[in-house]
């Protein structure tokens, strides 16, 4: 029987940009989890996917406007919680967002967010 | 009757839940040894294998006769630590004390009394070889790649396997040490105003896995000092060094051990020589058999049969 697959609800944010400044993303898995991440633009194309660190989205005026979506799915590989723990970070204008929820057991939960870049 | 009628129903349920679930190694189900338990002597085996820590876990000597409870506090409270773990930097790590740091108490009875201990242990070495690092790290990035999809087109049967394939790599450290020490009191009325300090001590396992083996070796030190207690023990000052062969495949692992012991207060010298054997009869339960000498003159075959249910592999999440 395959391992089960929990979709969490989807989050929005906005992050704001330096137009002037490269934008890059790094995305951490806490916990002693096993995650991988799939970031796609408003058009479901495919942008970086991966274990992703300082990955650069593009310069902060391009983005401006801008939707990326992005797909961290975590695995619990913790024999001792189920506790995921995700941070998206950007570094143009430092913020960090952390998602918190829990696998299934030896499963996977897909944490889902749409951020929209502003000035 | 009525025992027997739990057994059957436990075992219907525990069977029907094991069917719906993926193969699980032996050593998956079996629960750690409490050092409650160990320091009483009421393990089959004498020579435990260095755990792995866990979050909270229940284990039972028996369904009549008592079980423990053994915690680990890093893992089921929250910290800045625990939610920028790293699983790579988990693995690589060497040494050491909170992560691996837990508490038992356990309770048993016997014809004589009823017994509590209090236990604790760290694990402060586990050492992957640059071999194991490199397949864990290459197995870790093959279930990272399959992550890296919309959630849609991830092949979870795929992944079940890949997650299967790294427990079995990262669960077998080269080297690994743990230290644990436990306090026993016993009580011949059951209460605990009658409970008595009966036994304490301390010891040291170490275990070595060679690479692309099924084998093991443990080597143990062990202090134990016994009071005086009616009925129960006699004043002694314990020292014991030990060693376990042991070799796992499929359904079963076997192992033999060898201690002696040194008794400082009565200046006498004592061994026990024990084989034991683990037949897993699914993912929850197995067969654990034990035959040999054990450390006394009079009344010291060992001789037992019994089954163990392991709950360690539904072991108590904290959400």
């Amino acid at each position: 029987m395959p391992i089960e697959l929990k979709i969490s609800q989807q989050s929005n944010q906005t992050q704001r940009v330096n137009p002037e400044n490269d934008v890059f993303l790094s995305i951490a898995i806490g916990n002693a989890q096993i995650g991988g991440s799939y970031v796609e633009d408003s058009e479901g194309n495919l942008i970086v996917k991966g274990a992703i660190t300082n990955f650069n989205l593009g310069r902060g005026s391009a983005l401006v406007g801008q939707r990326i979506k992005i797909f961290t799915n975590v695995l619990d590989k913790n024999p001792n919680n189920n506790d995921v723990i995700v941070f998206h970070r950007f570094s143009n204008i430092k913020q960090s967002y952390k998602y918190e929820d829990t696998a299934p057991e030896k499963g996977v939960v897909s944490i889902q967010v749409e951020y929209l870049f502003t000035l | 009757m009525k025992h027997i009628f739990i057994l059957i129903l436990l075992c219907f349920l525990i069977g029907k839940q094991a069917n719906a679930q993926g193969e699980v190694k032996l050593s998956d189900i079996k629960t750690p040894v409490s050092p409650g338990f160990v320091i009483a002597d009421v393990t089959p085996s004498s020579i435990e294998k260095p755990s792995t820590p866990k979050g909270v876990v229940a284990s039972l000597l028996s369904i009549k006769n008592g079980g423990s409870l053994e915690v680990s506090p890093y893992w089921i409270i929250k910290s800045k630590s625990r939610e920028s773990l790293l699983y790579d930097t988990f693995i690589k790590r060497k040494f050491f004390f909170a992560k691996t740091l837990s508490f038992s108490i356990s309770t048993f009875k016997s014809d004589t009394g009823s017994y509590l201990s209090v236990g604790a242990r760290f694990r402060p070495i586990s050492i992957f070889s640059n071999g194991q690092i490199a397949q864990i790290t290459a197995k870790q990035g093959e279930i990272v790649a399959e992550l890296s999809q919309l959630p849609a087109n991830i092949n979870l049967q795929k992944l079940e396997r890949l997650t299967q394939e790294l427990d079995d790599l990262d669960k077998q450290p080269l080297l690994s040490a743990e230290i644990a020490g436990a306090l026993l009191g016993y009580s011949t009325n059951k209460s605990y105003e009658g409970l008595k300090t009966s036994r304490m001590g301390f010891w040291a396992n170490i275990c070595f896995i060679p690479p692309k083996t099924n084998l093991e070796v443990i080597l143990l030190a062990r202090y134990l000092k016994n009071r005086e207690t009616a009925n129960f023990t006699k004043e002694a000052n314990l020292f014991d060094f030990g060693t376990s062969i042991g070799f796992e495949k499929d359904k079963f692992s076997f192992h033999t051990e060898f201690v002696y012991r040194k008794d400082n207060f009565l200046q006498k010298d004592y061994h026990r020589i024990a084989a034991v054997l683990n037949y897993k009869l699914n993912d929850q339960i197995y067969f654990v058999g034990s035959i040999g000498k054990n450390f006394t003159n009079v009344n010291n075959i060992i001789a037992l049969l019994g089954i163990n249910f392991g709950l360690s592999k539904d072991q108590l999440k904290l959400q």
